[in-house]
């Protein structure tokens, strides 16, 4: 009797054995695009207006920067301050910050806004990013002067995160396995999603170093199996460009970014020599590097106070700097993962813990299964993500100087997961055992649960104050634009959706990438 | 004697003698360099064991009407009070000033908060201030409790090693002997005493109902059972930590593996051991009254729902408690050095997740909400009366059970395949390194916190030192880690089961 292959498979097998791109990858681009535009929103509504670090003051910027003043004026003899000239609803803004000095306050406190058609000199905190962010996020301010302007500002800056987020998303899906997009998702902390849901070049500025990470990352691949990279090419010089021009450290780290990924490939001149092949390819390469030149310009402008630091680590001070490395660094770790508001309140520590623990554990796997090289590499990254900035914000510490918060360096942090995914693609022949196989959803489950949990404890503090009680109403209470009940199952919905559109496919590209080996 | 040689072989192989030594050494170096007093409620503990050595079951009233509870301990012993002057202030170092210590061996009535509790366990580690007086007795008490603790974590790790693919268990019992379980061993406490017996008894259960192994069959129950009558007598709340180890275990088999056990005839002689325990150690805490909270609330804001609510916004500090906090509640592990650690029982509880049955994975979340919400409805319950009393480490008798039944599934996934497991013995490898990589960062931080303060910086002027220089304890500590590391099971295969040829080579 003949057997029939299966049709089902048949077509299956075709259709995926194609490299991750074209409409596939759209599709599946556009639905990680609603997904993350929705998360953030949800974001958004659970914080008041103004709940963003410095946010009145990147407000201000922004509409002072669409209206032609890129930088603001120096004060004299101050190096952190600037004046700029906006219309007067953006002064307002500053008084509604009035909930974070205690985090047992909520924004009830907040006085009510009122349009006043004139125009203000406010002063505002310099800020190290360059003008490129705030010429964004300005732009309602020009068409909007009610005082749904700020609404606004915060939804064209979540919507150009929810962009990068999904492109990056989508690279990560690029022959991926169940502990490459584990990685992934794991470096998408709540942090990133709190700064991305607020105005603050920070969160745009997240979402693109964590798509220039895993594009970069597929792009060498490509390169390496000289595969064409499709329209990864383009969001890559998108995301390096968007880097170099909104982070403080953006060209620096565009730089790190593209020498950890040519170096892991481990073919270093091929990769190098292909990345220079053809016009298109050089233009793309000179875009970055004007972005890049144009960065550095906008960050030196932006603020005087970010490249005075001088200080160094002497031998002298090295038992200091030891004290510093084994009890200060809690508040480092802790805002990389969850830091959110103006920093007057903290996530449940437990919560830090599990979700850098399964990062950890995800180390220890590749220590366990992973490859030689792939094993040096993560920790020749961590020593350098890790122990660099730790090194200068010490050497700050001594001379009582230099200030590193947490989200200076968690654009290189977030790297590690993502390589780290990678790394335990590909383990040792030796070990290499398919019997033990991950779920992707035990994964996206745990990071899900600690999502929530994270949105659910800031709408708490935001909602009731930090102390309040979670089932009784309480007199204070800041009522978001939508119940926060709703707010909660809303999240709790998108997170499910987000589970099962990236574990349906991973398990679809894994297949195809399982049955592109097989086949070559 | 040569009988007696072989019976013990038997029992005991040299690289099970090597992980008790490893971990006596371990723990030893801990309880000489911690302070005096610095466990939480130590002194109270060393006056009752000195008390229960010399005949004092319960406490007696106290001079003058005061209801506290008191005991006639020696002069040395009853001085442990006065040394906790650095207690709840991270800050302040071990260099407390009382003057001389009297070591004249006299008797002298002190206060103990401990007087009621069972006895059994503080006439083990009272004997030695029957022999030496003040702070060498303190010390070697120390020592003797955390023999115990290592005898039953041994017996742990020579069950795992009479199976196959031990690896995995291994790799379990490393996540559930946490920094803060170590730290306890080092002190005069029957709490890590019903940690480590807990850790023994999930683990022989785990392997007893999972293995149908007839040889082994009626040693392992004898050594759960034996385990389990002493964990019996330990603590107020044993029998209820035994209960769910029992109750946990049992759901995670079919049941007819359970119902082939007790219908095993071998078994019964034990069982009857366990019940009698179980009487003995009911009746003790009824008529003792160390379970009862006497008098009117003291507390009546905290009503229970209150007090639930204040307990779930208090998981981290009893997520940390279970971990590691050192001292009197005062001395935190920094950050990093959690999350290195959390990656053990993180990474097990993954792959055991991933790999066990349906059923399995039912059980593993069930433990995982009990472990939560069993604390918060015990305190919410008794919260009016004696305040918020709760602390992670109450509840790690249970929580130890979560990765090791993980661990228990891993191993059943591997025994359902051909071939051996690659992987396992690596993964041992490597989670052994980053669990003594953490007990030793843990150690330094705390002793850098009595010999300095935390505040101070590392290798700057101590102020306090431990009654041997703190290089050779680094030593000894390095000496047992590295020892106790070397000898886990970590093969595929089960240990041969001792012949004479082995015999002969190690006589």
């Amino acid at each position: 009797m003949r057997v029939l292959p299966d049709p089902r498979l048949t077509t299956r097998t075709e259709r995926s054995t194609a490299p991750w791109g074209g409409r596939r990858a759209a599709e599946f681009g556009v639905s990680a695009f609603v997904l993350f535009t929705l998360m953030l929103g949800l974001w958004a509504m659970a914080n008041p207006l103004m709940a963003g670090r410095d946010e009145p003051s990147h407000t201000a910027r922004a509409a002072a920067a669409v209206r032609g003043d890129f930088f603001g004026t120096p004060v004299e003899g101050s190096t952190t301050a600037r004046t700029v000239t906006v219309p007067a609803l953006f002064e307002q803004a500053f008084g509604l910050t009035c909930f974070t000095a205690s985090p047992h306050t909520t924004a009830l406190c907040q006085p009510a806004l009122t349009y006043v058609p004139a125009e203000a000199t406010v002063e505002i905190t310099a800020t190290p990013s360059g003008p490129a962010y705030y010429l964004l996020t300005g732009l309602p301010s020009l068409v909007v002067d009610s005082t749904k302007v700020f609404h606004l500002m915060r939804a064209v800056s979540l919507m150009a995160c929810a962009i990068f987020l999904a492109f990056a998303l989508t690279a990560a899906i690029n022959r991926a396995r169940p502990l490459t997009i584990a990685g992934f998702v794991f470096a998408m902390t709540p942090t990133m999603f709190f700064y991305g849901s607020v105005v603050n070049p920070i969160g745009l500025g997240l979402a693109a170093s964590i798509a220039l990470w895993s594009s970069g990352l597929t792009v060498v691949d490509r390169l390496r199996r000289d595969e064409p990279l499709g329209w990864f090419g383009g969001g890559l010089v998108a995301s390096a460009s968007v880097v170099a021009l909104v982070l403080p450290y953006g060209p620096l780290w565009v730089l790190f970014v593209a020498a950890a990924a040519v170096l892991r490939s481990r073919t270093e001149r091929a990769v190098l020599v292909r990345m220079f092949e053809g016009g298109r390819r050089k233009v793309a390469m000179a875009v970055v590097l004007v972005a890049a030149v144009l960065g550095a310009a906008g960050t030196s402008r932006s603020t005087e106070s970010l490249w005075s630091r001088d200080a160094v680590v002497g031998p002298g001070e090295v038992p200091s700097f030891l004290h510093f490395i084994t009890f200060q660094t809690q508040s480092l770790i802790v805002g990389t993962i969850a830091k959110f508001s103006w920093g007057e309140f903290e996530i449940p520590i437990w919560l830090v813990i599990v979700y850098l623990g399964v990062v950890a554990a995800m180390v220890l796997w590749l220590f366990i299964v992973g490859r030689r090289r792939d094993r040096f590499f993560l920790a020749g990254l961590g020593l350098a993500v890790f122990v660099g900035p730790a090194v200068i914000r010490a050497a700050g510490f001594q001379s009582g100087g230099a200030e590193w918060s947490a989200i200076d360096y968690l654009p290189l942090l977030i790297g590690i997961p993502v390589v780290l995914g990678l790394a335990l693609r590909d383990p040792d022949p030796r070990y290499s055992d398919d019997r033990i196989v991950f779920g992707p959803r035990t994964f996206l489950g745990v990071w899900a649960s600690l999502q929530f949990v994270a949105y659910t404890v800031n709408l708490h503090r935001q909602v009731k104050g930090a102390n309040g009680s979670w089932f009784v109403t309480i007199p204070g209470e800041w009522p978001p634009p939508v119940n926060w009940y709703l707010l909660m199952i809303l999240y709790a919905i998108a997170l499910v959706g987000f589970t099962i559109l990236v574990s349906r496919a991973v398990a679809r590209e894994g297949f195809a990438a399982r049955a592109s080996e097989v086949s070559a | 004697m040569i009988a007696f040689k072989e019976r013990l072989l038997r029992l005991l192989s040299r690289r099970d003698a090597m992980v008790f030594v490893g971990l006596v050494l371990v723990f030893s170096a801990w309880a000489l360099a911690n302070p005096v007093s610095g466990a939480p409620d130590e002194p109270s503990h060393v006056i009752k064991a000195a008390g229960t050595v010399r005949g004092q079951l319960m406490g007696e009233a106290g001079p003058d009407g005061d209801t506290r509870r008191y005991m006639r301990v020696p002069a040395g012993l009853a001085q442990t009070h006065a040394l906790t002057c650095y207690a709840f202030d991270s800050t302040h170092t071990a260099n407390c000033d009382v003057g001389e210590i009297p070591d004249d061996g006299s008797l002298v009535l002190t206060v103990t908060t401990a007087d009621n509790y069972n006895p059994l366990y503080y006439a083990i580690v009272g004997l030695p201030s029957l022999v030496v007086d003040g702070l060498p007795a303190f010390y070697l008490m120390r020592i003797v409790s955390g023999m115990i603790c290592a005898a039953l974590l041994t017996v742990a790790f020579a069950a795992v090693r009479r199976t196959r693919s031990s690896s995995w268990l291994s790799f379990g019992l490393l996540a559930a002997t946490t920094p803060m379980v170590v730290f306890l061993s080092s002190s005069v406490s029957p709490a890590p005493v019903e940690i480590c017996a807990s850790i023994a008894i999930w683990c022989l259960l785990g392997v007893t109902l999972q293995d149908r192994n007839d040889a082994l069959f009626s040693r392992r129950f004898a050594a759960i059972c034996i385990v389990a009558a002493f964990l019996l007598q330990l603590r107020s709340l044993s029998p209820m930590f035994l209960a769910i180890a029992l109750l946990v275990s049992i759901a995670c088999v079919p049941w007819h593996r359970t119902r082939d056990v007790l219908a095993d005839r071998r078994a019964w002689p034990w069982l009857a051991l366990v019940g009698l325990s179980a009487v003995v150690a009911v009746a003790w805490t009824l008529l003792s009254g160390s379970n009862t909270v006497p008098g009117p609330p003291g507390f009546p804001q905290f009503t229970p729902w209150y007090a639930f609510q204040w307990t779930v916004g208090e998981t981290s500090i009893y997520f940390l408690n279970i971990l590691g906090t050192f001292g009197w509640v005062d001395t935190h592990l920094p950050l990093f050095v959690h999350i290195a650690f959390v990656a053990i029982p993180v990474l097990i509880l993954v792959v055991g997740f991933a790999m066990a049955k349906i059923r399995v994975r039912g059980v593993i979340l069930a433990l995982g909400a009990m472990c939560i919400m069993v604390p918060t409805i015990l305190q919410s319950l008794q919260a009016a009366q004696i305040g918020p009393f709760w602390q992670g480490r109450y509840f790690l008798p249970a929580v130890v059970g979560l990765p090791i039944l993980a661990a228990l599934a891993v191993r059943s996934a591997s025994l359902r395949r051909d071939g051996g497991d690659p992987i396992a013995p690596r993964a041992v490898a490597v989670g052994s390194v980053v669990w003594a990589g953490s007990i030793a960062v843990a150690f330094a931080v705390n002793l850098h916190r009595y010999t300095a303060g935390v505040p101070a910086e590392w290798f700057g002027q101590n102020r306090w030192s431990p009654p041997l220089p703190a290089l050779l304890l680094v030593a000894v500590l390095g000496l047992g880690l590295w020892l106790f590391a070397r000898s886990l099971p970590r093969t595929d295969e089960p240990m041969a089961v001792v012949g004479d040829e082995q015999l002969a080579v190690l006589r």
